[in-house]
C-alpha cells in the first residue's frame, strides 16, 4: 500500500474516541504514584484539596480504563486511534519513536478527565533499521470533563512496521 | 544559570518500583509485572513503563527546583529498558533560563538516566520556578501560563 488511504486521510485533524475517565481524580491515587516515584513535591501530598494537584506524569493515566468493571465494560485500549491506524495499515508492530507532553492547568481531585485523540499526520512508506513501515503522529488532549479546561496534551510519534507485504 | 549541573542521584531499581509505578499509573500491560511475558518479548526482565520513568525524572527535577516549581513541558526518549537490579544514576544540566510569567522563571533542563556504561533514557524538560522565595507557580493563572517550546530534538 502506498499513499495515504482515504479513510485515514479523512481522520487527520479530526478528534476521535472521546472518552471520560471512569472515576474522578482523587488524592489517594496521587499519593500512591508520588510514593512510587519518590516525589516529595508538597502539592502532591497536601491534605487541602484546594492545594493538591496531580503529578503531570499521570496526565494519561486517568483515562486508562480499569481492567474489570461490574457492568462488564472494561479493558478497552486507551489509545484506540493508534491501534486503528496500525490495524488499517496492516502493521503488526509499532514503537513510540518520540513522546512530548505539555502540562496546562493543574489537575485537582474531584474532576473527571475527558480525552480526545487526533491523528496529526501519517507518512508515506519508508525504511528504517526496523524495516519498512510508516510514521504517524497522534496528539491526545486531556480536558476537564466539566468545563473543558485544557489539562495538557501528549504528542506521540509512532513507527509501525512488520508487515508481511509492502506497506 | 546556564550550564549549571544538577547533583547526581543514584538508585537501585527494584521489581517493586516497576510494578508499583505501573499499577499507580493504571498500566496493566504484562511486561511491567510478568517476567515470563516480558522475556517472551525478548526483554531481559520486566521493564519500567513510560509514566514511571517520567515520574522519576520529574521527581529528580522538582527536588532540585525546590518549593513552588511546576512542570511545563517534557520530551522523553527511552533508549534501553530499565529493569530490576539496575544501578542507575540521574544527572542533568541547566540549558538556559528566561523570564516567565509574573513571579516565575522558565528553566530548560537536559536530563539523563544512565546505568554503568550506557544511557537508558533522556528527558528534555521545561519547568517554571519562582523567582523569589515563597512563590508558587501552581498559582499562575491559565491566561498567563504559556510555556515556550522545548529545544528541537
Amino acid at each position: 500500500m502506498t499513499g495515504i488511504p482515504d479513510d485515514l486521510a479523512a481522520l487527520i485533524g479530526q478528534p476521535q474516541f472521546a472518552q471520560v475517565s471512569d472515576g474522578a481524580v482523587e488524592a489517594g491515587a496521587i499519593r500512591l504514584f508520588s510514593a512510587a516515584v519518590q516525589d516529595g513535591t508538597p502539592a502532591y501530598w497536601a491534605d487541602d484539596p484546594a492545594v493538591v494537584f496531580a503529578p503531570p506524569a499521570l496526565l494519561s493515566a486517568w483515562n486508562r480504563p480499569v481492567m474489570w468493571h461490574p457492568d462488564g465494560d472494561a479493558g478497552t485500549s486507551g489509545l484506540a486511534l493508534h491501534f486503528l491506524v496500525k490495524d488499517r495499515l496492516g502493521l503488526p508492530r509499532a514503537i513510540v519513536a518520540e513522546m512530548e507532553s505539555e502540562a496546562a492547568a493543574p489537575i485537582r481531585p474531584g474532576v473527571r478527565v475527558r480525552s480526545e485523540q487526533i491523528l496529526v499526520d501519517l507518512g508515506e512508506p519508508c525504511t528504517t533499521r526496523l524495516g519498512e513501515g510508516r510514521y504517524w503522529t497522534i496528539r491526545v488532549e486531556y480536558r476537564c470533563a466539566g468545563d473543558g479546561t485544557l489539562f495538557g496534551a501528549e504528542t506521540l510519534r509512532f513507527f509501525g512496521y512488520g508487515a508481511e507485504s509492502a506497506v | 544559570m546556564s550550564g549549571g549541573a544538577l547533583p547526581p542521584l543514584r538508585r537501585i531499581v527494584s521489581a517493586r518500583d516497576i510494578a508499583m509505578g505501573a499499577a499507580a499509573s493504571r498500566d496493566w500491560q504484562p511486561q511491567h509485572h510478568d517476567i515470563a511475558y516480558a522475556q517472551g518479548m525478548k526483554l531481559p526482565d520486566i521493564i519500567m513503563n513510560a509514566p514511571t520513568q517520567t515520574g522519576w525524572f520529574h521527581a529528580y527535577a522538582m527536588a532540585w527546583a525546590g518549593p513552588g516549581a511546576r512542570i511545563a513541558r517534557w520530551r522523553l526518549k527511552m533508549r534501553r529498558p530499565v529493569c530490576p537490579g539496575a544501578a542507575i544514576a540521574y544527572s542533568g544540566s541547566v540549558l538556559r533560563q528566561e523570564t516567565g510569567p509574573p513571579g516565575a522563571l522558565w528553566i530548560w533542563l537536559d536530563l539523563e538516566c544512565r546505568s554503568a556504561d550506557e544511557r537508558l533514557s533522556a528527558m528534555a524538560l521545561l519547568l517554571a520556578r519562582p523567582d523569589a522565595a515563597g512563590g508558587d507557580c501552581a498559582a499562575i493563572p491559565a491566561d498567563v501560563w504559556h510555556p515556550p517550546a522545548l529545544d528541537p530534538a
